[in-house]
């Protein structure tokens, strides 16, 4: 390891030589002196604060990695730290108590019609698992021992496959509940070319996998990354140059007829404060079961590990199946993260049917496929959580809002305090502007609605935080979490994802940046609550509708034969007409009331029904079941975890799925990591793009020439206080901060020696985001107007659009990105 | 329609059949967004698209009197072409179940298929994999629970709808078990498969199947344990109802001193004849069981809908929101705010406002300083004109430099008053009013109209000449704002949506630091201004009067929320 770490920082570490210190030690507890000696500085010199002031970290020597998923790696790590740390759990981080581990979870792969498993991870067992009875006994050039296979795979295999088999070249995905055993079954049937028995070579074990994999992992070195070509995503722009003639990808004809009844869809400005709204309303257009909303036909072959076509053949095909089998207490955990294990499980398909082309390696690759998918699942339950993401607890109603504002801004305060210093790179207010810059969903959150002069004042409009309740919710019809999910893995308006990792020695350090950074990075906060409106229905009435047009023969009577009122309990008749009430027609207006059903005149009754609660007892909306895995404090509702769990304190490996997330870099092989960051970054199918292509015209993607990269990942180094930002152009490392964020951190720190509220201290804070996002508007109207009189240029300069829309040279990349959220094109206006 | 709840049934003459299918309609309107931004903060105009306009007098159609039939697209595009019979038909084409939940704007219909092509493709293909192709589950509990049964049971048959379990090779739960399935061509299925006894049917069971069908397989896994509760309780009611049923038919024809279970079996097998054409109304012996199942699947489509509340991400309203909120309708008229053309009203209040600042700055470059400087201090301008309109176009044109909180304006008075000294900052009035000379803060112009065009609105000034009558003090240094506003006047770039937007986030940007001086001002209250002042980065001593005369400008909404922050830190918790 020390070898790795030394190459890949040959060119620039510094002097005082922490990583190798740390690094060639294999005990946890060394040292950095790096960042030691930066924070024994700053307490050194203690700022004057007014609040409470218990600094929430202090610069700890102690590396204690958190309980995660036992890599090989951090096995041999923990043990050596588990004497050396008994501190208490970091604050900030909540720790998963019932962790999963790899072997809880099965994996078994069957053939159709066949009795035999292909594989199981129960009976086919790699040398690296033998018991040392099997050892003994068998031959030591196996790379596999085959057990007695389980009874169960015949029930498997039918489960799976069905007692008919489904028409072949359609994927099937099941899952299964095995109430008896308390397991769920999650299968997905597929068909992979016949093996080839040729190639014996021992040359090409792994082979078939490395050489999927080889398309992207050319990178084994860093020396490429460091330059990127062509347009850069945090550079400032040298030029702008008015948008004058947008020029529009039109889809083909299938796409035309598509948006032939949509056709806004392609048009791009959507004004920002309706940025949430709308990609709610295009959700519920494109998930609805009545719309023409497949998948685009491409969807396979944009898949990463897409097989090679050659052995496609159709009579040369197996039918196999999948099924990976869980604990019935692990369902709320693995359907909450579905959007992410699907697209896990979807890659693992590919790899299966990669290997299935080399038949002396197939389950070598198959085992090795399945131990990286059951690795990213672990460390997916098991990662530390931060406790409360801020921008997500600010907005819950019922919880310690107060709190969470004062332990945010303390730990912003100290935060600046200390790395935000010449000797830091100014670090913190250049992650935060590069973050600010790729994490476009706050946007949305800082820009006010229009005036309208017919609004009136809603009491509950909460005027420091911008949410609102979604009032249009029921009338649309769309998965808000989903919604949630997009938002917060950073596909705002264009499909794009972004996410950060911080990485360093100190966790301490780690976990105040990413409690820090989950202020920052935001999505829509979703509540459930028990709504005593579930059991007031609408009573129905006979209906003849018109096959053809919506013409007003189109028929409905009051009903004649229905009789069955349910008693209502605890309501009384006016709260019943209270809430179902119409806003157009008024109490008055109401001629009869009798019993539960009101009629307006000669109208389809408007009226209701309540629905006996006897009659459905066991269904209960709102049930929480302690043991259901959660990734933060129980008073959350399991279901609204996945926004949550994506915001991960440090951890001794990275995993994709994680919007934030702290590496220790003393425990990871950063050789690996980079060359799985570079994957994942040029990955096309990742879960937030299925996501993504799932819920949004696909149209939308294609509304100019020129676009931002698809993923970005932000890479803050505390070990060199760097901030890059790897995207498919390259690694690009990020010079300075932006001077509207420099100048936002200077006066919120100024406010906070003075003792300034948290709460304002927060409402400062949006006040400065929402002025960055008032630039961008300017920017905008600029940019996409005619040049005034005839002689006008086309081209503008930085310094005249600087002057114009008033802010710093260092802010103009900032503003573009924002303003590219809602207005693409602008993109153009400097990339042109 | 996010999803659909249909019944099916694997009839004994027709195989698969959906036999009911509940599906929300809903009206589908598309975001609108333009092709060119528009960054103006005037409210949308009609930029309505053509296809919905023609979707809307569909629409108006539908009203009678404020509610509509139906919401969504209620054509039945399919005609159901498969045979049927009895027990595989509810509603057949005929008039089915609607249920109009107006303040969600849904429509909940109950037919026998679906009405559009793709739902009941998509509902077709779920029915003949849940009753055909997909196996459950196997339950060794349930066969447990049989063979107990039966040694347990002593008491006569029709009492207990599970007693009547040991008459059969098979228990009704035999099937029972969820499952999802699906894929991305033809959607996800949230499937649960169960029996119902029935006296005349093969096999005394009657195989049927409740199946949620989406094309978002996480909406399906996210209410899991919501929908499995769902179904196996409507699954429950329709076995217990069957039970009944199935024990009344039985029952009859057998007597309990009849013996031996064997022998019971036998006189059953003979005296009850095989009838394949039996419904689930005969089944379950309720002629309400289509209402009944409507309302249960309707319940079940839309409980978890009502039950989350998704708080989505919008900014909070500008200060100038809420004041407008605050202001009364006539003082709305009297600015200008609330137009049916407010979009070219604002465009020519800001071309006014260059105007003026071109004609001021030609003659004298001080006096677009002091215009400007006056305005954002709060001190008086006062224009005279013999013109009413100018007066009010300048004003209006003036008056966009200032946050609608701060505007003091009195457009037109035929006498300057003790009263327009106190009230007011921009004052209209004839030519040489009489304006006490000790009032030295004060700016006086006056408009001279060379032939000017009247109208209503869109009065230019254009052809107008402004003359300064009567200067303030210059001061020493003018506060910044001065310097940003003057900038953008003047230069040519920067016209109609480009002023409005840099005017505007001028304007927000100076009221963020009266903000913060609110807040200090009310939570450090020893402090003076100018110790409090220097807590605020990027400001001068000149720019304190502008900063002081802007917190004034807040609204009530804003600052009353600050004061309840401050004294009840504790308890009141204002960020909720």
């Amino acid at each position: 390891m020390a070898t790795i770490v030394r190459t890949l920082f040959s060119s620039k570490r510094r002097k005082t030589d922490a990583h190798a210190a740390a690094s060639t030690s294999t005990s946890g507890p060394t040292s950095s002196s790096s960042s030691s000696s930066s924070s024994s500085s700053a307490t050194s010199a203690p700022i004057p604060i007014f609040h409470v002031n218990s600094l929430p970290y202090s610069p700890s020597r102690s590396m204690r990695p958190p309980a995660g998923p036992r890599t090989r790696l951090e096995r041999k790590t923990s043990r050596d730290t588990a004497a050396s740390s008994s501190s208490a759990p970091d604050s900030l981080c909540t720790q998963i108590i019932h962790t999963l581990d790899a072997e809880d979870v099965r994996f078994v792969l069957v053939e159709y019609d066949k009795t035999m498993p292909v594989f199981d991870t129960k009976t086919v067992v790699p040398r690296s698992k033998w018991t040392p009875e099997e050892i003994a006994v068998r031959d030591p050039k196996k790379e596999f021992h085959f057990r007695k296979p389980r009874s169960d795979i015949k029930m498997i295999g039918n489960m799976a496959f069905g007692s008919v088999p489904t028409v072949s070249g359609s994927d099937s995905f099941k899952i299964h509940t095995l109430q008896d055993e308390e397991q769920m079954l999650m299968s997905k049937v597929f068909s992979v070319p016949k093996m080839k028995q040729a190639r014996k070579d021992s040359e090409s074990v792994a082979s078939s996998d490395s050489e999927t994999q080889s398309n992207y992992n050319t990178l084994r070195s860093l020396d490429g990354l460091w330059a990127s070509k062509g347009r850069s995503t945090t550079a400032t722009p040298e030029s702008f140059s008015r948008v004058r003639h947008i020029s529009y990808t039109i889809g083909d004809d299938d796409d035309e007829r598509i948006c032939g009844t949509t056709s806004l869809q392609r048009e791009s400005f959507s004004p920002p404060y309706r940025l949430s709204h709308n990609r709610r309303r295009q959700m519920a257009h494109k998930t609805s079961l009545s719309e023409n909303n497949a998948v685009p036909s491409g969807w396979k072959s944009r898949s990463r590990l897409s097989s090679c076509g050659s052995q496609n053949d159709e009579d040369g095909n197996r039918t196999l199946a999948f099924g990976v089998l869980f604990r019935f207490t692990e369902r709320q955990f693995m359907f909450q993260h579905m959007p992410l294990i699907e697209s896990e499980l979807s890659r693992l398909e590919s790899r299966i049917t990669n290997a299935a082309s080399n038949y002396p390696t197939f389950l070598t690759n198959v085992s090795k496929a399945w131990e990286e998918l059951s690795e990213t699942i672990c460390q997916l339950h098991n990662a530390p959580r931060i406790r409360r993401p801020v921008w997500l607890s600010l907005n819950e109603r019922a919880s310690d809002e107060k709190s969470v504002a004062s332990v945010f801004c303390n730990q912003l305060a100290t935060l600046v305090h200390r790395y935000d210093t010449k000797n830091t790179k100014y670090f913190v207010s250049n992650l935060i502007s590069t973050v600010l810059m790729h994490h476009m969903s706050w946007v949305a959150s800082v820009a006010s609605p229009p005036i309208r002069p017919d609004a009136r004042a809603n009491p509950d409009r909460n005027l420091f935080i911008g949410m609102t309740l979604n009032d249009d919710a029921p009338s649309l019809g769309y998965n808000a979490q989903l919604a949630q999910y997009l938002e917060l893995s950073g596909s705002m308006g264009q499909l794009r994802t972004a996410k950060t990792v911080v990485c360093g020695d100190d966790d301490k350090l780690l976990s105040a940046l990413c409690h820090m950074l989950s202020y920052f990075i935001r999505c829509s906060a979703i509540q459930h609550k028990d709504d005593e409106r579930c059991w007031q229905l609408p009573t129905e009435q006979a209906f003849s509708p018109s096959a053809s047009a919506a013409t007003p023969d189109s028929a409905a009577s009051p009903p004649s034969s229905v009789n069955v009122v349910f008693i209502p309990e605890r309501v009384s008749d006016e709260d019943v007409l209270n809430s179902f009430i119409s806003p157009s027609c008024s109490l008055d207006s109401l001629p009869s009331v009798t019993n539960h059903h009101v009629h307006l005149g000669d109208h389809p009754t408007p009226s209701i029904t309540l629905m006996d609660r006897l009659e459905l007892t066991c269904c209960e909306t709102n049930e929480v079941s302690e043991e259901l895995w959660s990734p933060t404090s129980s008073s959350v509702r399991p279901s609204d975890g996945l926004g949550r769990s994506l915001f991960v304190g440090p951890v001794p490996y990275y995993n994709p799925h994680f919007v934030v997330s702290a590496l220790l870099k003393n425990l990871v092989n950063m050789n690996d990591t980079f060359t799985k960051m570079m994957d994942e970054v040029r990955c096309s199918d990742s879960a937030s793009h299925r996501a993504t292509f799932a819920s949004m015209a696909p149209s939308s993607t294609s509304v100019c020439d020129v676009q931002m990269p698809d993923n970005v990942l932000i890479l803050a180094d505390t070990n060199d206080w760097t901030v890059k930002v790897m995207s498919s152009d390259g690694l690009d490392e990020v010079p300075s901060p932006s001077e509207a964020v420099v100048l936002m951190l200077e006066q919120f720190s100024e406010l906070y020696k003075i003792g300034i509220a948290p709460h304002f201290l927060v409402t400062f804070l949006e006040d400065s985001l929402a002025d960055i996002l008032g630039k961008s508007l300017s920017l905008v109207e600029i940019v996409c107007r005619e040049p005034p009189g005839e002689d006008g240029t086309l081209e503008l300069s930085p310094e005249r659009v600087r002057s114009i829309v008033g802010c710093d040279h260092s802010d103009l990349r900032l503003i573009v990105n924002v303003a590219s959220v809602y207005w693409p094109p602008v993109l153009s206006s400097i990339f042109g | 329609m996010q999803a659909v709840i249909a019944l099916c049934h694997f009839c004994e003459n027709h195989g698969p059949r959906v036999v009911m299918t509940c599906q929300p309609m809903r009206d589908m309107d598309l975001p609108a967004t333009s092709l060119s931004p528009s960054t103006s903060s005037a409210p949308d105009g009609p930029t309505i698209p053509v296809a919905q306009i023609q979707r809307n007098s569909e629409l108006s159609q539908r009203f009678r009197e404020g509610l509509p039939l139906f919401y969504g697209d209620c054509r039945r595009s399919v005609m159901d072409t498969e045979d049927r019979c009895k027990a595989c038909t509810s509603f057949g084409n005929g008039p089915c179940l609607l249920s109009n939940d107006h303040p969600n704007k849904t429509s909940y219909i109950s037919s026998e298929i679906a009405f559009h092509d793709r739902v009941y493709d998509r509902v077709k293909s779920a029915c003949l994999r849940s009753l055909s192709c997909e196996v459950s589950a196997p339950q060794k509990n349930s066969q447990q629970k049989r063979r107990e049964t039966v040694s347990i049971n002593s008491q006569p048959i029709l009492i207990s709808p599970v007693n009547c379990d040991i008459i059969f090779e098979r228990s009704p739960d035999e099937a029972d078990g969820n499952m999802i399935f699906g894929d991305n061509d033809n959607g996800f299925c949230f499937s649960h498969t169960f029996r119902l006894q029935d006296a005349k049917a093969r096999g005394r069971l009657r195989l049927f199947s409740l199946n949620v069908v989406s094309n978002d397989l996480t909406l399906l896994t996210s209410h899991f344990e919501f929908l499995r509760r769902a179904l196996t309780t409507i699954k429950e009611q329709l076995q217990g109802m069957a039970s009944l049923t199935y024990a009344r038919e039985t029952s009859t024809e057998i007597r309990p001193e009849h013996g031996s279970i064997v022998c019971r079996m036998a006189q059953f097998r003979r005296e009850i004849a095989i009838d394949t054409g039996r419904n689930l109304e005969t089944i379950t012996g309720n002629d309400n069981i289509w209402t009944t199942l409507h309302r249960q699947m309707m319940w079940t489509l839309r409980s978890p809908i009502l039950s989350c509340h998704d708080q989505v991400m919008e900014g909070v309203p500008t200060q100038d929101m809420l004041v407008m909120m605050e202001l009364d309708a006539a003082s709305i008229v009297e600015l200008e705010l609330h137009h049916p053309n407010q979009h070219e009203v604002s465009m020519q209040q800001l071309s006014n406002l260059k105007q003026i600042a071109r004609k001021l700055c030609d003659e004298n470059e001080i006096d677009l300083d002091l215009l400007i400087k006056q305005v954002v201090t709060g001190n008086q301008v006062i224009v005279e004109s013999a013109d009413p309109s100018l007066c009010r176009q300048f004003l209006l044109a003036v008056s966009n430099l200032l946050p609608i909180g701060c505007l003091k304006l009195s457009t037109y008075k035929e006498y300057y008053t003790q009263e327009s000294i106190h009230r007011f900052t921009l004052i209209g009035g004839p030519p040489n009013m009489d304006i006490p000379l000790d009032l030295d803060d004060v700016l006086v112009l006056c408009i001279i109209s060379n032939g000017m065009i009247y109208g209503d609105e869109n009065v230019s000034l254009r052809g107008c000449r402004i003359q300064v009558k009567r200067r303030p003090a210059l001061l020493e240094k003018c506060p910044q704002i001065v310097g940003r506003y003057k900038k953008l006047l003047l230069d040519s770039e920067v016209v109609d949506t480009v002023l409005e937007t840099t005017l505007r986030s001028t304007r927000e940007f100076w009221m963020g630091k009266a903000k913060l001086f609110y807040q200090m001002q009310k939570q450090i209250s020893q402090a003076g201004r100018t110790e409090l002042m220097r807590f605020i980065k990027g400001i001068n001593n000149e720019d304190f009067d502008v900063v002081s005369f802007w917190q004034e400008g807040l609204s009530k909404a804003y600052k009353d929320h600050v004061l309840a922050t401050i004294e009840y830190p504790d308890e009141h918790s204002v960020l909720g």
